[in-house]
């Protein structure tokens, strides 16, 4: 065991060191998570993790004129004609995407599918010019069931859903969506609960079936229909057979995964679900609100990393987009409101509206809006990470040029570490403006990287049983680039364990970070975020939070005591609980909605804010809502995986999906008013007026929303 | 090591632990679980040595000098009388009730029933007529199993592997029912000591011959366990000592689940017609089974094997109850069991509605299959000890309702 660095000259760096990381790095704990060999036995030298497909976030190149975008059949046809070897079979475009969409020149960012030789070539220096792809943010490997390679455009179907004008849908982007609890149903003519409100149901879990009346690029599409007759066949004795609903519909199968949500008393998705548009059978409201659903892949969800659910995401809006074209109100298309609703969120991202995610979601938010005249709405949560000290705030004047932090890795962390440090915007970093020393635990040679006009990166190795020399780390520093226009220091560890022998693996402790600038450089502020890598609930042990010190940072009022969840007036720690918002909620258009407690309507501890560096979004939240009844009767009710049960679940994941629930009422009260994040906060506004006990603008946005319980009288009568 | 229930035969037959030592009259602890059953929990009435000493000497003061007995003074007691057991211990009634049920069972196994096939396990009723001086006997075929192959079992190992997400979820049913499954049935059907002790004896009697018929069969077939297949299934709970197939658990919850429900029906009581009576009995039952592959002691076909074992003794036990010729026969094929297919009860029981003019009914699949008892001999001795208990046990469940009119209004 040696740990030594290596600088690599700029000529043999990845463009985007993230996306290499995490596809060759992080290859030999990716395979062995998902038990794939990584020998190469085929004759095209292909192992079975190079056949993996992944989904990606990517930025399309622009043309000649260098404004419009190449589109992406020049791109299909630049991966046929490489110069290398064809690789368009490594590339697979989303058959959600029709026609003109695959023509268009105002292509910023897309979703592509991908495998390794096409993400590695796009990671060359020539990628841009030979793929046409200026910029690439990889997920984790899809399970390749799910996955259909021959997919071509999706024709549109013939399928006309008449709705009134009364009708909002509430698309939910989730997992672990229960699909058949009987919130989502309603009685048939006999007075069975044999109906769905679930008109379309993607699950990217499924397994694509070429006869399924609506294809799909990942898993498989289910229509209320198909839904329904699932539910009449399983229907005894007045009862849902729930357990055969799930394995008919693929969502409980013991056979191909270990992890079915679906199956637990609580499931993320069908809580989510029910607080956005769970109805009682007999409610009339519910013939009225209809709902898409969609499940992520259970993959994505597992890997602790949530920015991997990102492409995902897009996907999702994509084939939620595509599914409003059927409905139709007195035969007018595109007539119908629609409220959605993605409960996640993850730590990293420039934060200030200029991410691939958060242009992606206003950029197909904006698409849908301009297609029809009725509200399209996203409710996204603040976060949970107000407490995760993941955020720091690095101050360099003359007076303190320097400034040390700790990053905390934790030991048995199974899932990539990451940090960046943004700088500010500057366009272009003088060479030496600011440089990152990084110290390894017990390792005695620091590295020094520094910001500048080139990229920079460095790779940290250390030698495995057989002396060869292994990736452990990479230390990158990438000059700013349109829009975000921030250079950025970042850290990509691998894991600090592996359940199999395939080390070396990265140090736990703490990995000292010095900050330094140049004596020429202005004052700067570096703000730092370290990724979300905590396991989620439900899920097997996996990713350990890593997280920053500098031993100024007070968690307790006193030792024992209550937990502090503001940054205090005389804060004086780099470490900050602000701005500790949902990485990939800081976008112009989706609704934020923070969490609090119903009975003390104090801010739940974990509820996380701004402010953003986005200036449509300067305080961060949009407004907040219940996250927990109480501080002893936490969380809220909603549906459980059972019919007829109802269980608790905290967070601001519940907070956002009673906003939907409320936006939906709202919209139909008057269906062709405008209808937007504005709408929240003035709502918010008009509840909570300003006075002493009212939270911070940067943890409630607005303020606390009034919104009455969905499903609280169970626990208490006055709610 | 804190294993001392496993020493029972089945986890779930801990209850009947006492039968273990049989140390006379402790012999129904099980009822010790029932926490107000506890006068059947106590081993028989008491003997304190200080009541044993008063009565020495109590006896001593008063008795007086010995007064012989002319013979004709007292009456003999009638013989083979059921009313006599009303008389006894439950303790004592389960004695009897076993050697009823158990005399008449026999077993075989059959290595080359079919050449290059697992062998076959063999349960068979034995019909008997009237003993002079000794009965006629002959066997007829109840039950067959066949174990399955080890390419299902690896297969099948994949599902124990992946049902352990759910261990969080379901610790504290695991854990429950390592007692006996009445206790999750007495959520479902109004059981309940004092009201209700018949059918709590009745129930641990079909809970007996469930076992003695699995404990069996499970050593003859010696399934290998989940543990023994891999080392990364970990189970939460200790793997027993027997065989995996069939499961236990599986077998004894279906058979006290048929029982209970054609209990319920025996008097035409309104609600326990409805499907929905037998729908709860069979979801409660194919829990009980599920939450074994969840604790990883046990592969899903063990449940199905077990389900179609026990739905076949639950119809027998009512049969040998009720003076009915036990006339179907059962074939559980464990090598024609699709490889990777889970655990689903349906397939094996249908709990159609009484109420509404279709009877329930136990149903065939490629591997488990009915064959009609040829020629059953419809003289053969009944058991009238163990109608006795079954009388005794449907008439706590008559409907005490108001006499209602045609109408449904108070006459």
């Amino acid at each position: 065991m040696a740990l030594s660095w290596t600088e690599l000259a700029p000529v043999d760096q990845p463009r985007d060191p993230l996306a290499d990381f995490a596809v060759n790095a992080m290859a030999r704990f990716t395979a062995a998570d998902l038990d794939l060999s990584t020998e190469n036995p085929s004759p095209e030298r292909k192992s079975e993790y190079d056949d993996q497909w992944w989904l990606a976030l990517v930025t399309v190149a622009r043309g000649d004129d260098k404004v419009s975008s190449l589109t992406i059949n020049e791109l299909v046809r630049k991966a046929k004609d490489h110069y290398t070897k064809p690789l368009d079979n490594d590339l697979l475009i989303p058959g959600e995407y029709d026609g003109a969409f695959r023509e268009s020149t105002d292509l910023d960012v897309i979703t592509i599918y991908a495998r390794r030789a096409y993400i590695n070539a796009v990671n060359e220096q020539d990628g841009e010019d030979s793929l046409g792809i200026e910029s690439i943010e990889v997920s984790f490997p899809l399970d390749s069931s799910t996955v259909n390679p021959s997919i071509t455009e999706i024709a549109p179907i013939e399928m006309d859903l008449a709705v009134s004008d009364q009708t909002v849908v509430t698309a939910v982007i989730d997992h672990g969506i229960a699909i058949a609890h009987d919130l989502f149903r309603r009685e048939n003519a006999t007075g069975a609960l044999a109906l769905s409100r679930i008109d379309f149901f993607l699950d990217m879990d499924g397994t694509p079936d070429p006869n399924a009346p609506i294809q799909s690029t990942v898993g498989r599409v289910w229509t209320r229909d198909e839904i329904e007759q699932i539910l009449s066949t399983n229907l005894h004795n007045g009862l849902l057979d729930e357990a055969n609903v799930y394995r008919a519909l693929g969502l409980i199968d013991w056979r191909r995964r270990s992890i079915n949500s679906c199956a637990h008393r609580v499931s993320h998705g069908t809580h989510v679900t029910g607080l956005a548009a769970g109805y009682d059978a007999e409610d009339a409201k519910g013939v009225e609100r209809r709902i898409i659903a969609v499940q992520l892949p259970t993959r994505l969800v597992a890997n602790t990393m949530g920015q991997w659910l990102q492409q995902a995401l897009e996907q999702a809006l994509t084939f939620i987009a595509r599914q409003m074209e059927h409905y139709t109100v007195g035969g007018a298309a595109q007539a119908t409101p629609l409220v959605m609703n993605f409960s996640f969120g993850n730590f990293m991202g420039p934060h200030d509206g200029t991410s691939r995610i958060d242009r992606a979601i206003d950029g197909n938010l904006s698409k849908m809006a301009a297609n029809s005249n009725r509200p399209r709405v996203l409710m996204l949560p603040s976060g949970n990470g107000n407490l995760s000290r993941c955020h720091a705030i690095v101050n360099l004047t003359n007076a303190m040029p320097s400034k040390e932090l700790d990053w905390n890795l934790q030991p048995a962390d199974r899932s990539a570490s990451i940090l960046t440090a943004w700088l500010p915007v500057m366009t272009p970093v003088k060479n030496g403006t600011v440089e990152m020393q990084v110290t390894v635990p017990g390792f005695s040679t620091p590295h020094t990287i520094i910001a500048g006009t080139a990229p920079g990166l460095t790779l940290l190795r250390d030698t495995n049983s057989s002396g060869v020399k292994v990736i452990v780390g990479m230390v990158v520093y990438s000059p700013p680039r349109f829009p975000t226009n921030r250079g950025r220091f970042e850290i990509y560890l691998v894991p600090t364990d592996h359940p199999v022998d395939v080390r070396p693996v990265a140090r736990a402790g703490a990995w000292k970070l010095r900050f330094t600038k140049a004596t020429s450089a202005s004052d700067l502020s570096l703000n730092i975020w370290v990724q979300r890598d905590d396991t989620l609930p439900g899920f097997p042990q996996f990713g350990r939070q890593s997280y920053l010190s500098d031993g100024l940072y007070d968690r307790f009022s006193r030792p024992g005591g209550a937990v502090i969840s503001d940054d205090a007036l005389d804060h004086d720690s780099a470490v900050y609980r602000s701005g500790m918002i949902n990485g990939i909620a800081c976008g112009n258009l989706p609704a934020v909605i923070a969490g609090y407690v119903r009975s003390d309507r104090k801010m739940a501890a974990y509820s996380a804010g701004g402010p953003t560096l986005n200036a449509f979004r300067l305080p961060g939240p949009d407004a907040s809502a219940t996250s927990d009844d109480s501080v002893v009767l936490q969380g809220v009710l909603s549906a459980g995986s059972s019919s007829g049960s109802r269980v608790a679940m905290n967070g601001t994941s519940v907070s956002a999906p009673q906003v939907a629930r409320w936006a939906a009422d709202q919209i139909a009260l008057s269906p062709a008013t405008p209808f937007n994040r504005a709408s929240v906060t003035a709502k918010a506004l008009n509840d909570d007026t300003a006075g002493m006990d009212k939270p911070g603008l940067t943890r409630t946005g607005g303020g606390r929303m009034k919104l009455g319980s969905v499903f609280g009288d169970l626990r208490w009568s006055e709610q | 090591m804190a294993n001392s229930s496993n020493v029972a035969p089945e986890g779930a037959f801990g209850a009947f632990g006492a039968f273990g030592a049989f140390n006379g009259s402790g012999a129904f602890g099980a009822f010790g679980a029932f926490g107000a059953f506890g006068a059947f929990g106590a081993p028989g009435p008491a003997n304190p040595p200080l009541i044993s000493q008063a009565l020495i000497t109590n006896h001593d003061g008063i008795a007086g000098n010995w007064q012989s007995v002319d013979p004709t003074a007292v009456d003999p007691s009638a013989q083979e009388s059921t009313e006599y057991l009303a008389r006894l211990s439950p303790a004592v009634r389960a004695s009897i009730f076993s050697l009823e049920l158990g005399s008449r069972i026999g077993f075989a196994f059959e290595p080359d029933a079919v050449a290059g096939d697992p062998g076959l396990g063999r349960v068979f009723h034995l019909e008997t007529t009237p003993a002079s001086p000794v009965p006629d006997t002959t066997y007829k075929l109840l039950f067959e199993m066949r174990r399955p192959t080890q390419d299902i079992f690896a297969s099948q190992l994949t599902l124990v592997a992946n049902y352990a997400d759910l261990r969080q979820d379901r610790m504290a049913e695991i854990l429950a029912q390592l007692g006996t499954p009445t206790e999750f049935l007495r959520a479902i059907a109004y059981i309940e000591p004092a009201r209700t002790p018949y059918t709590i004896e009745l129930l641990s009697m079909a809970h007996w011959l469930a076992n003695f018929v699995e404990m069996r069969l499970k050593y003859a077939l010696a399934c290998k366990r989940p543990i023994e297949y891999s080392p990364q299934i970990q189970p939460m709970i200790w793997t027993p000592s027997h065989g995996s197939l069939p499961s236990g658990h599986a077998t004894e919850s279906f058979t006290m689940a048929r029982v209970l429900w054609l209990l319920l029906r025996a008097n035409n009581v309104k609600p326990y017609s409805q499907g929905i009576w037998g729908e709860m009995l069979m979801r409660q039952a194919a829990r009980i089974a599920i939450n074994r592959t969840v604790a990883g002691v046990h592969f899903p076909v063990d449940s199905a094997a077990g389900a179609v074992l026990g739905l076949s003794l639950g119809k027998y036990f009512v049969d040998r109850c009720t003076h009915t010729v036990p006339a179907e026969s059962w074939t559980f094929d464990g090598a024609a069991y699709p490889e990777a297919q889970d655990f689903d009860w349906r397939d094996y029981f249908r709990p159609n509605n009484p109420a509404g003019g279709t009877d329930p009914e136990q149903i065939e699949t490629a591997w488990a299959t009915e064959t009609a008892i040829s020629s059953p001999a419809t003289n053969q001795m009944m058991s009238q000890a163990l109608n006795w208990l079954w009388d005794r046990a449907a008439d706590e469940w008559i409907d005490l309702a108001e006499d209602l009119d045609a109408d449904g209004d108070e006459s």
